[in-house]
Parts: C-alpha cells; sequence; structure tokens
C-alpha cells in the first residue's frame, strides 16, 4: 500500500512538473531593462505573475511615488 | 442624446423588476475617460468601466484588460514553445488604473481592490455619504446634457462633479457617490480628469460581472503588503520562486 503511494506521489509530481512551463524573458522600464524567469502554471498564473512583476518594476523606478489613490 | 440616455434608464429600471428572481443581473454599463496628471506628467490615461447593478457596482480599468490580452498573446506565441518572451519599452500600457472600486449599496462602503503579490487585497475608502457634496447653482453642458456642479472635500482632496438628474442613478467614476443623477465629469485637486465616454445597458449572468474575490484589510495592511512585495522584488527573488534582475546585473 505504501510503495502504491510513494509511485502515485512520484507520478503526480512528475507530471505537475512537466505541466507548468519555465518562461524566461525580459522587459524594459523607465529607469531600465530586466530579466525574469517565471515558472507558471498555465496562461492566466503567467499573466498575474508577469504583471505583478512589471508593476513592481515601475513602482521601484519612481520609489513609490506612482501609486495614486486619489 | 438625451432620449437614448432616458430610454436607457427606462430599461434599466424595468429590466431592474423582471430579473430580479433568476440568475440574470440587469447592468447599466458607463464608460469614462480616467486622466491623471502630476507634475505635468500624464500618468494615468485610460478608459475605465462602471457596471451598476441593483446591489453594488463596479468600476474597472480596460486599459489593463488590453495590456493582458498582448500578454497573452506573445505567451501563446513564444512561451508556450519554451522561448523568450520579451517586450519592448512602451510594447504594453502602464498608464492604467491599477485598482478597481467596488460600491455596496447595502453596506454603504466603497472598497478599493489591488492585486499585491498574488492576492487581491480591498480595503474601505468611503462610506458613500451624500451629505458632504455641496450642490451648486452651475450649470454646464456635456454630451448634450445640462449638467449641474457639486462639490466635496475629502480630507485634502477636492472633488469637483458635474452630475444630470435626467439619469438618475446617484453613481459615478471611483468612490465618487451620492449625487442626484449620474457624474457625467469629475475632476479632483490632486489631478484627476475623468468624463463619460458612453452608456449602455445589458443583460448579464452574475458570474460575468467579474468582480474578484478579496481580503478585506486595512489600507495600512494593504501599503504594507505592497512594501513587502517590492522589497521582496529589490532583493530579486519573489515568495513564489519568480526570478527578476536588472539587465546589466
Amino acid at each position: 500500500m505504501k510503495k502504491m503511494i510513494l509511485t502515485f506521489s512520484f507520478f503526480a509530481i512528475t507530471i505537475l512538473a512537466f505541466a507548468s512551463y519555465r518562461c524566461t524573458g525580459s522587459f524594459q522600464t523607465s529607469c531600465g531593462e530586466w530579466n525574469y524567469i517565471i515558472h507558471a502554471n498555465d496562461v492566466g498564473d503567467f499573466l498575474d505573475r508577469y504583471d505583478r512583476l512589471e508593476a513592481a518594476a515601475e513602482r521601484a523606478c519612481s520609489t513609490g511615488a506612482k501609486a495614486v489613490y486619489c | 442624446m438625451k432620449k437614448y440616455f432616458l430610454l436607457g434608464i427606462m430599461i434599466f429600471v424595468s429590466n431592474m423588476i423582471l430579473n430580479a428572481q433568476n440568475n440574470m443581473t440587469v447592468l447599466y454599463s458607463v464608460k469614462y475617460n480616467v486622466n491623471y496628471m502630476r507634475d505635468n506628467v500624464r500618468i494615468i490615461e485610460d478608459i475605465c468601466q462602471l457596471n451598476i447593478t441593483e446591489k453594488s457596482s463596479y468600476f474597472f480599468s480596460i486599459g489593463k484588460e488590453i495590456r493582458l490580452q498582448k500578454i497573452r498573446e506573445k505567451f501563446e506565441k513564444n512561451g508556450q514553445n519554451g522561448g523568450p518572451i520579451n517586450f519592448k519599452k512602451g510594447e504594453l500600457r502602464s498608464n492604467y488604473l491599477n485598482f478597481t472600486v467596488l460600491k455596496k449599496y447595502e453596506n454603504k462602503k466603497a472598497i478599493f481592490i489591488e492585486d499585491i503579490g498574488g492576492q487581491n487585497l480591498g480595503f474601505v475608502k468611503d462610506t458613500l455619504s451624500s451629505n458632504r457634496w455641496i450642490i451648486t447653482n452651475e450649470k454646464e453642458t456635456f454630451n448634450g446634457l445640462i449638467c449641474n456642479k457639486a462639490t466635496m472635500k475629502r480630507d485634502t482632496v477636492l472633488i469637483t462633479a458635474w452630475f444630470t438628474t435626467k439619469i438618475p442613478l446617484q453613481e459615478g467614476p471611483l468612490y465618487f457617490y451620492g449625487l442626484p443623477g449620474l457624474i457625467i465629469k469629475a475632476k479632483t485637486n490632486t489631478g484627476f480628469e475623468i468624463e463619460l465616454v458612453s452608456t449602455e445597458n445589458k443583460i448579464l449572468k452574475k458570474e460575468q460581472l467579474k468582480i474578484p474575490n478579496y481580503v478585506l484589510v486595512s489600507e495600512k495592511e494593504v501599503n504594507r503588503a505592497k512594501a513587502n512585495y517590492d522589497a521582496a522584488f529589490k532583493s530579486g527573488r519573489l515568495p513564489n520562486g519568480d526570478i527578476v534582475t536588472p539587465k546589466n546585473y
């Protein structure tokens, strides 16, 4: 039983590892260019992670001065 | 123009009654041009949509949706094959409104919502009180609609709004609320300038309203979460394992 669970877990982890995307690339902000590595589960996950990274980069450029809450 | 607005309101009210019992919701959808200038620099230049239903309204950026669509296209073209996904300067718009506003009429709350480090955090920005507006006798015409001028002071922010009673919805962009008609134009002394672009009636399923799940915290906690994320960003490694480095590093 224990062996079966271990085998199942191994395959599940292997499948999950291959199911994710290792995305690399670069983007430019007002204060320079950045490289990134994002491990995304799917396209939606990539969108969210990338979007956050670029927003943080822009904030880093302007040392927080771009935060706008009217 | 006026006729269409009035017809729209009539359809909105009648549909509200017809659809109250099922999963459909009636939407009066308003689009605004949103601009924000600081030190003569245009920081926000966006179209935002205000979806109004019988219980709440939701104000969000359309510019952000366009941006996400561009990222999606690039991911599908390169990322899925393991290729690099590079973005040139100016390729993606960054001058969009990066938070959304949910107004809950029953709770009398306007909640600002923002994705910070993978979690939507919201804080109460306003209590939807109409008492603070001062309605003046000044009138001006926008889009063929005669509008009244009103002002409100909130902390150090002075808000000037023009509203029309021809559209009897106490709604407006951002957290602005409580005038006896829809806000057609608004500006603040902090640099916001907002003007109505269009109005539309829609009937949607409630799940199509796009209101995100969020955790309600204080404004201080939102700022702290943002500072923590930014600190992790500066260290080069995010809590979720993502890595970012300046290119000349």
